[in-house]
């Protein structure tokens, strides 16, 4: 039986071989995750698929970069990722950011735990997250949304995995700050 | 809520991540069709994807063939677009790619690139006249008669950093032999970066590993490939 790994591994190979059905399903192995990035980095889900459709076809321009030995999916978050960013740099976009809790989970896999979160926490934090710049959203999204590791991250950000550590405790400094800033908000 | 503990808020977070809208409302659809006709529905794509791809490959194999990778280069997208004609009628007014740097000495350029520079004085050149920190990123090389070399090393190709706007497809051409990939774009054209939009001439671009190299001069075509050309080989054998 093929590990899970193994199976990208393989459909990698291919992929950069020019096996545009092995990249079809690398891609849509990763398309929430893809999803989640572009709208973080682009506030909002509004054009959100469209970068990822613009992503794919930048990402299959440049399979031969994909590394069959490293992760996949840390290399296509960073294509996405570099997309949403321009396309947002292009937009010109946006004063009011517009990160939304959906009525239900986006996906099947639920944490257990995760029923003891309460609605007022995620609005809250949401309400955070809305605050930060792009770069302090993205990070946080990669360890927090993405459950990425800190290597994982450094490929996605491409740099050190030193420096992933200090972007993300910045940004989780500035989280907190603003949800202090928020709370004194309502408390007035 | 005002405090978490570190524990909390990474799962508070993590509930976050699970919960939030990453698919456009109706409303949004409405008016995301109106704006761009003809993009298919998220989940028509997800299920046609790989059906698209082949098509693609087969539909654009022969530009590929023509033109660098799509008509784009490294973080270098070109765009065919007609109306950039109208733009550069008033090129008089678009600043070049030198307006507004500030030359620096050699070693801060040095500094910013990491890694030493060619002295450069191999070529027809003869040896610039001055190093200038781009906004964009990289060093931007100048000689004395406006020829520049924009050098940016670590490139992410997967990135868009710079959008050239050309007016047809034939201004575009492959060349072999020149670093990894290389197109010569004749004719004036609109740059657009994330920080300004310029005027551009005829100029080289090539990609070398994990740099991007620009040179952009008012020499014609074949003369500008040789110079890129001469410019490769002293990047090369500076490794």
């Amino acid at each position: 039986m093929l590990l899970i790994d193994d199976l990208e591994r393989i459909l990698v190979r291919r992929a950069r071989d020019g096996d545009a059905a092995a990249f079809g399903e690398l891609t849509a192995r990763h398309r929430t995750s893809a999803l989640r990035v572009a709208t973080v980095v682009l506030g909002t889900a509004t054009g959100a698929d469209d970068a990822v459709q613009d992503a794919d076809v930048r990402a299959w321009r440049f399979r031969a970069s994909v590394d069959p030995d490293r992760s996949f999916r840390s290399w296509y978050l960073r294509v996405v990722a570099n997309v949403a960013k321009s396309a947002r740099r292009s937009s010109g976009r946006r004063a009011v950011l517009e990160l939304r809790e959906a009525a239900t989970a986006s996906s099947d896999v639920r944490d257990p735990a995760d029923e003891a979160v309460t609605d007022e926490e995620r609005r809250r934090a949401i309400a955070a997250i809305n605050r930060l710049g792009a770069d302090d959203r993205l990070v946080i999204a990669l360890r927090h949304f993405e459950q990425m590791t800190e290597a994982e991250m450094a490929d996605v950000m491409r740099c050190a995995p030193g420096t992933v550590k200090s972007r993300l405790s910045r940004a989780m400094d500035r989280l907190r700050a603003q949800m202090r800033e928020q709370h004194s908000e309502v408390a007035s | 809520m005002i405090d978490l503990d570190d524990e909390r808020l990474a799962h508070v977070l993590a509930s976050v991540g699970e919960h939030l809208v990453i698919a456009p409302s109706a409303v949004d659809d409405d008016v995301r069709a109106d704006r761009r006709r003809g993009r298919r529905p998220l989940v028509v794509v997800a299920v046609g994807l790989a059906a698209a791809l082949v098509l693609v490959v087969v539909v654009v194999a022969p530009i590929r063939r023509t033109v660098a990778d799509w008509l784009g280069i490294g973080s270098t997208q070109i765009d065919i677009d007609p109306s950039a004609s109208s733009a550069m009628s008033t090129s008089v007014t678009l600043p070049s790619l030198v307006d507004g740097v500030q030359l620096v000495d050699r070693p801060t350029a040095v500094g910013r690139l990491g890694r030493d520079l060619p002295t450069f004085d191999g070529t027809i050149l003869g040896a610039p006249s001055g190093f200038a920190l781009m906004p964009e990123g990289g060093v931007l090389v100048v000689w004395s008669d406006g020829t520049t070399l924009w050098w940016r090393a670590t490139v992410d190709e997967t990135s868009v950093l710079l959008k050239k706007a050309i007016v047809e497809r034939l201004a575009v051409t492959e060349l072999d032999g020149l670093g990894d990939r290389a197109v010569l774009v004749v004719g004036e054209h609109l740059l657009r970066t994330p920080h300004r939009t310029l005027g551009a001439g005829n100029v080289v671009l090539w990609l070398r590993g994990d740099d991007e190299l620009r040179v952009e001069s008012d020499r014609d075509g074949p003369e500008l490939v040789e110079i890129a050309r001469a410019l490769d080989a002293e990047v090369r054998a500076a490794g």
